[in-house]
């Protein structure tokens, strides 16, 4: 996450305006504390209470990681986004690379195609998905058709049918990320090694994926937070079997009521993102540190 | 070999191109064929799915999601604009851990987000709130550190020096502020707008506990439709929908301008 | 025997609409240094670019060493490239980076080894085989560019203006060192730049590129003694231009009618049937005597007077107008200042005839 450089213009300000500032961010923190701050406050609170008093308890907690499924479900959630990640960046990376190297006028169309389905909405992609997997839709209906199959095959309603839904809804994030990468690649360093007599494909394999590690790192990590916090994909594609933490969140809350622990759900999910934003973070400043000493390896 | 990689690479990026393509093109035959189940190309073509869009059932959500948009792009915008002006142009102190605090939401999953907030209300007594005022006020938090770091972003890379020529030329700082530093920023502002009108828009896992039976968003209209039946009218609306979306965007192009800004800032 | 290593026949490239590169004939003897110098987009590093596969020719053929490179590309072409901002691998060491060219052709690691020791060597930086490009300085940085490029021992070097990222003393050290490395390693040199001082000091011939063709070619001495048209006088060195309005047969040479003006220089050595349409004069030709004419009365004589002068440590330029419309740029060597002339004074110039040379354009 860039930091804007907070760098205003060098005039002197006139002090009579000294405290409008504050004043014209009241709006927003009060938005902010109202809707979000107390929220997540009072959220975290009830995560130690048991249904019937306010006493706090670790109960919830206890039972988060006694009765099975809540474990199963954080379980399956990581196994879930980290297969969404890895489609997502092996999916993305040669678009990128195009995107990010091609001068020619199919780059625009290409970019609009790799980017314009998020403007589609989840909504959208997901219900297309469930029309191509589902036992009567698209696929199976052409295999039984051509009579390579006798009866449906089960592509919907599991992993695989959120893993393809979801790599569909965060491609388009991740080839961006990648795109970005890549240009930050010296181009010449791709026809210095040219020159040095390595084909395309030793190019690729020991100049521009070295280079692209960051960048890849970078695109895993993004992929799996928004794969792990998704709702409508795996509710729509998963189906009752296929629970991920969101899908389970939302039972809580709005069929079994039972708040507490719901609140339990969301704060071990909240903890999963903290912890790879965490690796994501390490990562970097470690990549840093070998970066001003100038003895790492990788740059 | 030297032919084969080639040959790879654009195989590579014409499957990948297709798997994105798919999904849409089959909603949009869907969307346009008779059958009530949906098989690949339609042997005809009709627009009754279309018809049968304009019952209250679609209608309403679809306003509710309007006017809840509407209301998030404007108040975010105008929030953003304000957080920025005091962030960057004034440079209170503070700024940076102030910055930060908008920004923090980003790190909350949606949906952890839309539990929080339901519950909060709840605790507190203001269930009343759920249905539009939750939902504006839950979009806004959402969108409000996109639009901030967006309308932040345009006043970092507004030239101070047209602001001091101004001064020089005796301009007050309202004038400046209403004739130079606004109209500059307008595109990445604008931007930022539209941005948080179709995230609003199109929101699903921060909304899905804020709604009403009746006072409910579009997307978790379709959803929930979704859950017992594959009808073909889904399409419709979903194409509908991302119509409605592009044509949003054409009109705040238009009205201000921003892929100028787009290809000024890309590569 | 094929004696060419480089030889562009009528290679012509353009972009869209933009002609780059017209119909350009060039041939590059074996073991030479060459210079393609030019202002920017002259079309050089355009031609270079071609020379090494990254574009190929929109019209005519490229051979390296008699065979044609027409669908070949560049990683096949065994030439050597060295870069304008280097381009060193920088997750790897400076001894992976040099190797890197044999690596790719699959040769034995021990044979590696030896050749990325020899290279660095070459180029003055042995030892800094385990360092990273990151830990180096933009003269460490050129010279392992130059090694890795050597390395795999090309048939022609290839350098795209290598000195330009280099301050000063840096650039003049590096030119010495690079005219060494030529003769120690007989390798064919082909070097481009914009820099004519450069170009002069390394080059055993000068190809003068304008607008995608070329101007004139020769050795440098002889580009800058004879220079053939008013492009290449202007930028090669300092010149006075003279338009010329009329000429006729003088004692063993030209006599030169300067157009506005009364006039007539003689210009020895010219060839009377070749077109003459303006003269150069450059400013270090042109002596100074003050006051009376002095003897020797076959150079050309003017009598002008100084309108300015400016001290540049060395020498002293000073501008004398010689007609109403035709100033002189004169360079002389430095004097105390009470010993050369006011702001103006009168001055008597004396030019030879040899140095009045001839342009046809």
């Amino acid at each position: 996450m860039s930091t804007i450089a907070l760098a205003a213009p060098a005039t002197t300000r006139r002090r009579v305006f000294d405290n409008s500032g504050y004043i014209v961010l009241a709006p927003s923190c009060l938005v902010l504390t109202c809707f979000f701050a107390l929220p997540m406050g009072v959220m975290i609170g009830m995560s130690f209470t048991s249904g019937q008093s306010l006493a706090p308890t670790l109960f919830q907690y206890q039972r988060f990681f006694t009765d099975g499924l809540s474990l199963a479900g954080l379980v399956r959630t990581a196994v879930m986004s980290l297969l969404v990640a890895i489609s997502v960046t092996v999916l993305g990376y040669p678009v990128a690379y195009f995107l990010a190297r091609s001068r020619s006028r199919w780059r625009a169309v290409v970019f609009a195609l790799a980017l314009a389905p998020e403007l589609a909405g989840v909504v959208l992609r997901t219900y297309g998905w469930l029309i191509i997997l589902e036992d009567r839709g698209f696929i199976n209906d052409a295999l039984i058709h051509l009579g390579l199959v006798a009866s449906p095959l089960p592509l919907s309603k599991n992993l695989f049918a959120v893993v393809v839904g979801l790599t569909h809804v965060v491609l388009p994030f991740g080839i961006l990320s990648l795109t970005t990468s890549i240009q930050g690649i010296d181009p010449s360093l791709e026809r210095a090694a040219q020159m040095l007599g390595a084909s395309r494909l030793s190019v690729m394999r020991h100049i521009v994926l070295p280079l692209s590690v960051p960048g890849i790192v970078s695109s895993l990590l993004i992929a799996f937070t928004m794969a792990a916090s998704a709702y409508a994909t795996p509710a729509l594609l998963g189906g009752a079997r296929f629970k991920v933490l969101a899908t389970m969140i939302y039972e809580q809350v709005l069929f079994y009521i039972d708040w507490p622990f719901a609140a339990v759900l969301a704060i071990a999910l909240l903890l999963m993102m903290l912890a790879i934003s965490c690796l994501g973070l390490s990562y970097e400043t470690c990549r840093n540190q070998r970066r001003s000493t100038g003895t790492g390896e990788l740059v | 070999m030297t032919k084969l990689l080639p040959c790879l690479f654009w195989l590579a990026i014409g499957l990948v191109l297709a798997f994105i393509v798919l999904p849409i093109a089959v909603v949009l035959a869907a969307s346009l064929s008779p059958a009530s189940t949906v098989t690949f190309w339609p042997s005809e073509w009709t627009f009754k799915w279309y018809g049968a869009l304009v019952t209250d059932k679609w209608i309403s959500p679809f306003w509710l999601s309007v006017r809840v948009a509407l209301a998030v792009a404007a108040i975010s915008g105008v929030l953003g604009i304000l957080a920025a002006y005091a962030l960057v142009y004034q440079k209170i102190p503070g700024a940076s851990a102030i910055m930060g605090a908008i920004l923090s939401p980003l790190s909350v999953p949606q949906i952890v987000k839309g539990v929080a907030i339901v519950l909060f209300l709840s605790i507190v007594g203001l269930q009343n709130l759920l249905g539009t005022p939750a939902l504006i006020a839950a979009h806004v938090v959402l969108a409000l550190p996109f639009v901030t770091r967006m309308a932040a972003t345009a006043l970092a890379n507004f030239d101070s020096s047209l602001d001091r020529a101004a001064q020089s030329l005796g301009a007050t700082q309202r004038q400046r502020l209403q004739h130079i530093v606004l109209p500059m920023i307008k595109p990445g502002v604008l931007s930022g707008m539209t941005f948080a009108f179709i995230i609003s828009f199109n929101n699903i896992p921060l909304s899905v506990f804020l709604v009403r039976p009746g006072d409910t968003t579009l997307p978790i209209a379709v959803i929930n439709h979704l859950e017992y039946s594959l009808d073909p009218v889904m399409a419709a609306v979903n194409v509908t929908s991302m119509v409605f979306i592009l044509m949003v965007i054409f009109l705040f192009e238009r009205i201000g301008g921003f892929s100028a800004q787009l290809h000024g800032g890309s590569k | 025997m094929n004696t060419m290593d480089i030889e562009l026949v009528s290679v012509s490239k353009s972009f869209g609409s933009v002609n780059v590169v017209r119909d350009l004939d060039l041939q590059i003897p074996r073991g030479q240094f060459v210079s393609l110098l030019g202002p920017s987009g002259c079309g050089k590093t355009t031609t270079l670019n071609m020379i090494a596969g990254f574009h190929a020719p929109s019209s005519g053929e490229i051979r390296v060493r008699g065979k044609s490179q027409r669908g070949v590309p560049p990683e096949r072409r065994n030439l050597g490239l060295v870069f304008q901002n280097y381009a060193l691998f920088p997750h790897m060491t400076v001894a992976e980076n040099v190797g890197f060219g044999l690596r790719m052709r699959g040769t034995p690691r021990e044979e590696i080894h030896r050749a990325v020791e020899s290279s660095l060597r070459s180029v003055h930086l042995d030892g800094f085989g385990d360092r990273y490009p990151k830990a180096l300085s933009g003269g460490q940085q050129q010279r392992v560019a130059l090694a890795r490029a050597i390395a795999p021992q090309p048939s022609v070097l290839l350098l795209d203006e290598p000195l330009s990222n280099l301050d000063l003393k840096l650039r003049e050290a590096m030119r010495v060192e690079l005219k060494e490395l030529h003769r120690e390693l007989g390798m064919t040199f082909v070097y481009v730049t914009h820099d004519q001082e450069e170009a002069m000091a390394m080059s055993d011939r000068i190809v003068v590129m304008w607008q995608g063709d070329i101007a004139q070619q020769g050795d440098p001495i002889s580009i800058y003694r004879n220079p053939r048209t008013r492009f290449v006088a202007d930028f090669i060195g300092r010149s006075n231009i003279l338009s010329v309005g009329s000429h006729s047969a003088g004692s063993g040479g030209l006599d030169l009618s300067i157009a506005g003006t009364q006039i007539v220089l003689h210009s020895s050595g010219s060839d009377a049937a070749a077109p003459v349409r303006s003269c150069c004069i450059r400013p270090e030709n042109i002596s100074l005597h003050s006051g009376t004419s002095p003897d020797g009365c076959r150079q050309n004589r003017l009598d002008g007077t100084v309108r300015r002068f400016v001290q540049l440590g060395a020498h002293v330029e000073l501008l004398v107008d010689v007609a109403s419309a035709v100033a002189l740029t004169v360079l002389v060597r430095s004097s105390p200042a009470s010993l050369l002339p006011a702001i103006g004074s009168a001055v008597t110039l004396a030019i030879d005839p040899r140095d009045v040379q001839v342009l046809a354009d």
